[in-house]
């Protein structure tokens, strides 16, 4: 395939890209929004300076509801609609000329807040704070642990962490009133689904709405929400008249985005003396915060968490329990692998502490328990489509030298040093389309995709997708696409995205649907018109609805920990990925490299903290630690190609899998490096605090601490 | 995370930063590097009405770090001192863990001082090198101040509103030295970290503010060495807080390690 230079990446380090910040519209005012300063309150009068302010019964705005099996159809409520129900939750909106003066009206707005008690439900819907619960369950679990040897328990816990884009979250609302249609720029992963969402909260038609995404400096997940703070832009534009935006500061995007994980997984994992996992019985509570978000719901985190359980091994039975929580925090979403990352958090620490209690090597332990051979359904219906883990296995043991690792552990030990080897082998699903949702209860999004290429009178090629890059590079990936399908110089090519107007409607970028649902329409679109003569006036569309995919992978990593300071660090990563077929290879590379990263600080340093009273302790980047390139190894990356029987290309998606092993390989290397003074570590992050009372607690001959010491 | 509105006055010379803070009292805040105050202004956690720049004012820039005395006036810029080839090596060692080379190329010496974070090296160099401040105000003219009177507390010093730090003093800083801290990432503020020189014990980002130890001074005075037993005793000694990224115990038991490393490393 031919190969594009590295222009976009260099133009974009260089401080080329556009981002919605750089929109410049004639006339535009700034918002800034009153935010609460109490966890759980009920709104009262409000006043303004000059009358400049806003709440939400002023602008009219209507609540969604995301609705499902399980789900306790809680609202997501834009500006709260007379409650608060977490601190740094936009109440009213004002605005000025400017940011600088926004906010003094923000100091000067009297908002009167009535503190509600910590018990008082937030949602009449959900008394006693379930937003949503269900089980899952397959195989005969009580018969696997009573056949079992020995039934060993765990009990793992992921923080509340943010994606973090470099980029945040911004909105800008133009009314045309020559038209009446409102274009609402969005920094957004599901330009669809917001203009969907914005046009129910607001009242309108859909048609009145044009939603346009600019350039993108990353999302991991965060963008892709409805945010109150864009339906109260479009409303105060279309109230006003005149254009208003709206740039999230970092207090704001720490405090008050959406949050992810916070998910509590307890397990009881029946084995035999060979170390064969026989069956798994689990319970998993995620604490999603103040709202069901939307359009994901509270399903979100609990639901991938509790599929993604011991999702790369051939386990006969499976049940898992799983309920989310409100509480008066940040609403918990969707980030870079979403649950799947807790699911193989407590699944790799599980198989290592199995490994350990059975003096098996972890890396044996894993080969006798993998998935053999695909295809393969697991007990709760999980059909692997393709992939290939005991030779993921081989492949990283060869790659990384895992023996003579092993035995440069063995000599770093005797001589006083903690230094730890840890594995991971996971699977994750991809693209998942229609069916996967309405299975699993969520009715707001679509699941499938659009794809459009359209010949021009200038002769140009358009090729639109119901995509919105985030700054993955789509309209490289897919530039390249279509020059070969077709046969044409890729100049030639202009990729479309983000844009309701030029685009076909469709779902978005989430769950690397950029390689799965929304490739699969492009490459059906372009091959019908490669079948044409590309002459003006061609125009074809193609929708696909994808068959969830699963990308595999095992990774590696190499940790030493300070034994006077504690503090851990990645000497090592090796990652072998398994995303089907490569479609772009500098574009793979760099999605599992920044996965790696974005893994390596949620394992050892990200953490989001509320005190006592409700207030968030981590509003700033001096508490809420992020990764350094300091922090971060070269990523050895090596690949198995195993395509995929589902996707016409065999491409299977590669934008979380990066992260997802991390979750596994540094937090099973951090163990393992204390695991000779007696330390378990189960709370990420595992940080050097933490490490320190693990050790502690060993010396004391202390069990473990409970998640959240 | 915009400040709010506040005027800005750049006086030329010291008797008119002096003067204009003499007029203004706590209506005033003198900006140095701004690496502390700009982001507290950015929060609106500091609202002072006017800033006045000491950019401008000449008697605060530079430093003499050739003679047996080293003076480093107010103004001078972590950066400039670590181009210097007559740094002393300690105070290399230390600078090092200042933030980042971006943070050191506009943050200051005096502005580190007279905000006097806990977590800060130059509060706790200045106690473990027994240096003296010199601070000067429009009324009262000249005071000098021994580090130990100038430090009070978290973010507190002896200054008063309408004073300025106008240098610090000490004696050049020859001969062996330790100096150790554990960070979370490299340039963070320190979790907990010490010093020792000449048989001076400083441990600092423990407690409220940077501490000696008395102790275990004595302990070495009196033959002692790098060992279990100075552990113990520095363990006892040092006063530890909690908060979101260590706890008390934590702080105790590394700073009791990293007192041992440096008492080693100095002797
Ligand atoms: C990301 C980051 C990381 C950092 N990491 C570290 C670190 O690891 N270690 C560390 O020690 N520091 C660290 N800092 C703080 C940095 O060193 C600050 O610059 C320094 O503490 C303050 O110096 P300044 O010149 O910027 O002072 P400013 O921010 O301008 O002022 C600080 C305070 O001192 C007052 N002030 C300034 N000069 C005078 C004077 N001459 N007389 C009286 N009052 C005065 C000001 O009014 C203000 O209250 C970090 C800062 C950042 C942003």
């Amino acid at each position: 395939m031919a190969r594009l230079d590295a222009g976009t990446a260099a133009r974009l380090a260089r401080g080329g890209g556009r981002y919605l910040a750089d929109l410049r519209v004639p006339g535009c005012l700034e918002a800034a929004f009153v935010r609460s300063p109490l966890p759980h309150a009920r709104v009262g009068a409000a006043r303004f300076h000059d009358g400049r302010g806003l709440t939400a019964a002023d602008l009219g705005l209507h609540p969604l509801v995301a609705t499902g099996p399980g789900l306790a159809g809680a609202p997501w409520i834009p500006l709260g609609g007379g409650r608060a129900r977490y601190v740094g939750e936009p109440l009213a909106v004002v605005w000025a000329a400017d940011r600088y003066q926004a906010e003094d009206l923000v100091d000067a707005a009297q908002l009167e807040l009535e503190p509600l008690p910590p018990d008082e439900p937030l949602h009449s819907q959900a008394p006693t704070g379930v937003l949503f619960e269900t089980t899952l369950e397959g195989g005969d679990v009580d018969a696997a642990l009573r056949a079992a040897d020995l039934v060993l328990e765990g009990r793992f816990h992921c923080a509340r962490q943010t994606p973090f884009p470099l980029e945040t979250r911004g909105v800008l609302a133009h009314p045309d009133p020559g038209t009446g249609v409102l274009t609402v720029w969005t920094s957004t992963q599901i330009p669809d689904l917001v203009r969907a969402g914005l046009a129910r909260c607001l009242g309108l038609p859909e048609a009145r709405l044009r939603v346009r995404v600019p350039q993108v400096g990353g999302g991991f997940g965060v963008k892709a929400h409805l945010f109150a703070e864009e339906v109260a832009v479009a409303a105060l534009a279309l109230r006003l008249g005149q254009p208003v935006r709206w740039i999230e500061d970092r207090q704001e995007h720490l405090a008050a985005s959406a949050h992810a994980h916070d998910a509590v997984v307890r397990l009881r994992v029946g084995v035999t003396r060979e170390g064969r996992i026989l069956g798994v019985d689990a319970d998993l509570t995620a604490d999603v915060g103040a709202y069901s978000i939307w359009p994901f719901s509270a399903s979100l985190e609990p639901m991938t968490a509790a599929s993604s359980l011991f999702g790369a091994y051939a386990v006969g039975a499976l049940r898992c329990r799983t309920r989310a929580r409100s509480s008066a925090r940040c609403p918990v979403g969707a980030q870079r692998g979403v649950g799947v990352t807790v699911g193989v958090h407590a699944t790799e620490r599980m198989v290592d502490r199995i490994a350990r209690r059975l003096s098996i090597d972890p890396l044996e332990l894993r080969r006798r328990n993998a998935v053999p051979a695909c295809p393969w359904t697991s007990p709760i219906g999980r059909a692997l489509d393709s992939g290939d883990y005991p030779r993921l296995l081989a492949t990283l043991a060869a790659a990384a030298g895992y023996d003579a690792l092993r035995a440069e552990q063995h000599r770093a030990r005797a001589a006083g040093r903690l230094l730890g080897v840890g594995l991971a082998l996971f699977n994750e699903h991809s693209g998942t389309g229609t069916q996967d949702y309405r299975r699993r209860g969520i009715d707001t999004i679509p699941g499938w995709d659009q794809s459009r290429v359209r010949v021009p009178a200038d002769g140009r090629i358009e090729v639109a997708t119901s995509a919105a890059d985030a700054g993955q590079g789509h309209a490289d990936t897919y530039r390249l696409l279509a020059a070969e399908v077709l046969g044409v110089a890729p100049e030639r090519v202009e990729v479309v995205e983000g844009d309701t107007d030029r685009c076909p409607p469709g779902t978005g970028t989430f769950t690397s649907r950029g390689a799965v649902g929304v490739l699969e329409s492009l490459v059906q679109a372009l091959r019908a018109a490669a079948a044409t003569d590309l002459a003006p006036g061609t125009d074809i569309v193609r929708r696909a609805d994808a068959e969830q995919v699963y990308p595999s992978g095992a990774h590696l990593a190499v940790v030493e920990v300070d034994p006077v300071g504690w503090r851990p660090r990645v000497l090592r990563y090796v990652a072998v990925e398994d995303c089907g077929t490569i479609i772009h290879p500098e574009v793979v590379a760099g999605q599992v490299r920044g996965g790696v990263a974005m893994g390596i600080g949620n394992v050892l340093l990200e953490e989001h903290a509320y005190d006592a009273d409700g207030q968030i302790q981590t509003a700033t980047l001096l508490d809420y630690l992020v990764p350094l390139a300091t922090d971060i190894p070269e990523v050895e990356l090596h690949h198995l190609t195993s395509p995929s029987p589902r996707t016409t290309l065999g491409s299977k998606g590669v934008g979380e899998a990066g992260t997802i092993g991390a979750f596994g390989a540094v937090a099973n290397a951090v163990a393992d490096a204390v695991a000779p003074l007696g330390a378990e570590l189960d709370t990420l992050p595992y940080s050097p605090q933490r490490i320190f009372a693990a050790v502690e607690r060993a010396r004391a001959g202390l069990p473990p601490a409970r998640p959240g010491q | 995370m915009k400040p709010a509105p506040v005027a800005y006055r750049r006086p030329e010379s010291l008797d008119e930063a002096l003067a204009d803070l003499a007029e203004l009292g706590d209506r005033a805040r003198p900006l140095a590097g701004g690496q502390s105050l700009v982001p507290l202004l950015a929060l609106r956690l500091a609202q002072p009405e006017v800033l006045v720049g000491l950019e401008r004012v000449a008697e605060l820039r530079g430093a003499d770090l050739d003679g047996d005395r080293l003076e480093i006036r107010a103004m001078t810029r972590e950066a400039e001192l670590e181009r210097s080839a007559a740094l002393p090596p300690l105070l290399g060692a230390a600078l090092g863990h200042v933030g980042h080379f971006q943070i050191r190329s506009r943050g200051t010496v005096g502005g580190s001082l007279a905000h006097m974070d806990p977590a800060a090296e130059w509060p706790a160099l200045a106690l473990l090198l027994d240096a003296t401040l010199t601070v000067a105000s429009a009324r009262r003219g000249r005071r000098r101040l021994p580090a130990a009177s100038f430090i009070l507390g978290p973010l507190t010093t002896a200054l008063e509103p309408d004073e300025l730090l106008e240098a610090v003093t000490m004696a050049r800083p020859d001969g062996r030295f330790g100096f150790a801290e554990v960070e979370r990432r490299s340039g963070d503020f320190a979790l907990v970290g010490a010093g020792c020189h000449r048989g001076r014990v400083v441990v600092f980002a423990a407690g409220p503010r940077p501490q000696r130890l008395p102790g275990v001074e004595a302990f070495l005075r009196d033959g002692g060495a790098p060992g279990p037993e100075l552990q113990r005793r520095a363990h006892a000694e040092i006063e530890a807080r909690d908060d979101l990224h260590a706890s008390a115990a934590y702080r105790r038991q590394v700073g009791a390690r990293l007192v041992d490393q440096v008492v080693a490393a100095a002797s």
